[in-house]
């Protein structure tokens, strides 16, 4: 093997090395990326779960605070940006509610 | 008559030939050098490994643009959490200072197993960054 030859081989030999070692880095570094991207992909999962119970509770509130005309409750809500208007009765018509006649 | 001896000449055994010099005949030592097998090898390795950057760094990319999605959805779930964190404490504290319909609903969720912390979820609302870092 001449001078050539060798420094052909050996150049060839440490690009191999440094694409091994940026192979082994890139799985490495893909590895926990992946890993980041599935607990916030739980995360998010847990938080749809709990949208649903933020829903009832506000519901809840809204109701109690409109049945009970309890202002406190109303504060509370409209702290945090919720209002709610409480509708008035429909008073009965017996014109309207009476049996219909032929 | 003029007779002549005559010497009789043997055939050439099988294998024998009529190479002349003695040195012709001596099979040739032929040198290879290892170059061209190391070089063939080595470039099998660099297809190979080159291939598997390509793939990986493609896979790094599709990880980045999957993450870089997921950050509003991560923002708006953060925020979720931290208003109903809010909403609860507030509740729990209503409750405490006597409010029925604050401590109907307090109840009512310890019945289903959910405990409300106010501390905590103060706690919560300071560390809004309690999602998921993103990078």
């Amino acid at each position: 093997m001449n001078r050539v030859q060798f420094w052909t081989v050996t150049a060839v030999a440490c690009t191999g090395l440094l694409l091994a070692a940026a192979n082994v880095t890139l799985a490495s570094l893909n590895r926990g990326l992946q890993g980041d991207i599935g607990v916030r992909q739980q995360y998010v999962q847990q938080s749809v779960q709990l949208e649903g119970l933020y829903r009832e509770i506000i519901r809840a509130l809204a109701e109690l605070g409109a049945r009970n005309n309890d202002q406190d409750v109303r504060a509370l809500l409209q702290r945090h940006g919720i209002t709610y208007t409480v509708n008035a009765p429909a008073v009965a018509d017996p014109a309207a509610t009476g049996p219909a006649r032929r | 008559m003029n007779i002549k001896s005559v010497v009789p000449i043997s055939p050439p055994a099988a294998g024998e030939t009529h190479t002349g010099s003695p040195e012709r005949a001596r099979p040739r030592a032929v040198q290879h050098s290892a170059f061209v097998p190391m070089l063939l090898g080595g470039l099998a390795l660099l297809v190979v490994l080159g291939y598997q950057t390509y793939v990986l760094v493609a896979e790094r990319d599709a990880l980045n643009a999957t993450h870089t999605g997921q950050q509003q959805t991560v923002d708006n779930a953060a925020k979720l959490r931290n208003s109903l964190d809010a909403l609860a404490a507030d509740t729990q504290r209503l409750a405490d200072i006597g409010n029925p319909n604050a401590g109907l609903l307090v109840t009512e969720l310890r019945k289903r197993g959910i405990s409300i912390n106010p501390q905590a979820a103060t706690g919560a609302k300071a560390d809004a960054g309690a999602a998921p870092a993103s990078r």
